[in-house]
């Protein structure tokens, strides 16, 4: 219990945590503070090619062939995960089936932010892990879109979601995803060059990451309090859901990564990413493929709920008990 | 003296409509019969659906503005389309009147 309250206290005292607490601060005040939507895009842009980058790097120094297990679980539970979240949705929070369908892909599927701030607090924790994970994270970010689009066709009109057109147009979306482009393509642009590479790219790519996940973490906290503010029609059921599927996630990821003999670090990571959700490439995939659901309500759990839930108290949990599990 | 030019009368669509939905829009006047438009990426505003305004890192809050000039005929067909193509979604169709100087391109 100890042990928790101070990897809490640390990972609440970072500067990513509190330079998300001040973004989330200035828009409580109706502070007129704002991050140009452009910069904040270039900012998204850096990070993903930046933490493909590293974990390319980190891939070709050690072994590759070990990471695939892993990358096959993680997209079993991108492909399963949505379909616990569904029932939790439909049955408890009281959801239509547009609403839960779309939602639970989002939960199946990853944040690339969470994912950088546990692989930051561990770093800082001097738990290492595999450069692997983050083509886990890459495989993770799509399979759940699949799942939320069959649960959402279940019972639906036919005539509504089976023109041509539109199923390309989503194929086109999901498979081209500009985030997995940067992901892949920055692990592979890494674990090509290795740390010859890095050498050439530490000023952009080390030097600079920490500061600029600051200025990407202000911009967060100032658009989640101001979703959070205008979201209209969300429920007590829904926001609840939004704060109890992390630990479910984080739950079935800890065990699935334990079972698969993952060590701390790589465990953390695969817990984090199955209690986080995606709140960039999902959205957009989702409000192509199932127009009638809410796109206010899953961008605001995902982004308003879950994301800061798992920033401030989910991620040092995980690492605690990764580390009963596997330490 | 030189001979006053020619102007022609025709209809200028402005669609605001969510930013996932543009290339959606963007085919379906393509395939009324409209030969070109212009895409304002980023607007914000606030309407039936509440506020718009794109702050969110997927961009599936904010809206574009597509904006095409057309022959009336084209025009009103597609506004009267258009409840159908914006049923559930955030979106508006306004038709105005203009002058253009090149018909060919209209």
């Amino acid at each position: 219990m100890a042990d928790t309250l101070a990897l809490a206290l640390a990972n609440l005292s970072s500067p990513m945590v509190l330079s998300f607490a001040l973004g989330a601060l200035a828009a409580a005040m109706r502070s007129d503070l704002d991050i140009p939507q452009q910069i904040a895009k270039g900012l998204s842009i850096y990070l993903m090619f930046a933490i493909g980058f590293k974990g390319g790097v980190a891939l070709a120094a050690g072994a590759s062939a070990s990471i695939l297990p892993v990358i096959l679980a993680g997209i079993a539970a991108s492909f399963a995960m949505p379909l616990v979240a569904y029932f939790f949705l439909r049955r408890i929070a009281g959801l239509g089936r547009a609403d839960a369908a779309a939602t639970a892909a989002h939960y199946g599927s990853v944040s690339l932010v969470t994912f950088i701030a546990a692989s930051e607090f561990l770093a800082a924790g001097g738990i290492g892990f595999s450069g692997g994970m983050v083509a886990v994270l890459a495989a993770m970010e799509t399979p759940a879109i699949v799942t939320g689009l069959l649960l959402a066709r279940r019972g639906a009109d036919p005539v509504k979601v089976g023109r041509p057109a539109a199923r390309f147009a989503l194929a086109h979306e999901v498979l081209t995803n500009g985030s997995v482009i940067l992901l892949l393509g920055g692990l592979a642009i890494g674990w090509i060059t290795g740390e010859a590479g890095m050498a050439k790219l530490k000023p952009f790519i080390g030097d600079l990451f920490n500061g600029l996940l600051c200025l990407f973490l202000l911009d967060l906290g100032l658009t989640t309090v101001r979703q959070l503010r205008s979201a209209r029609g969300i429920g007590a059921g829904s926001i609840a859901f939004g704060l109890y599927m992390p630990p479910i996630g984080a739950a079935a990821g800890l065990a699935l990564g334990w079972a698969i003999g993952l060590p701390v670090g790589d465990l953390t990571l695969f817990a984090t990413l199955c209690a986080s959700a995606s709140y960039i490439a999902v959205p957009a995939a989702m409000r192509l493929a199932v127009p009638e659901a809410r796109p206010g309500l899953y961008v605001t759990l995902s982004l308003g709920i879950t994301f800061p839930f798992n920033i401030a108290i989910g991620i040092p949990v995980y690492t605690v008990i990764a580390d009963r599990l596997a330490g | 003296m030189s001979a006053a030019p020619d102007i022609y009368r025709r209809k200028k669509m402005e669609i605001i409509v969510e930013a996932p939905l543009a290339a959606t829009v963007i085919d379906w006047l393509a395939a009324r019969g409209i030969k070109g438009w212009t895409v304002l990426p980023t607007v914000a505003g606030y309407g039936h659906q509440g506020q718009r305004g794109g702050a969110d890192p997927a961009g599936v809050l904010g809206n574009v503005m597509i904006i095409a000039v057309t022959e009336e005929a084209i025009a009103r067909a597609a506004l009267a389309e258009s409840s159908e193509l914006l049923r559930g979604i955030a979106g508006i169709v306004l038709l105005s009147d203009v002058e253009v100087r090149r018909p060919d391109h209209f």
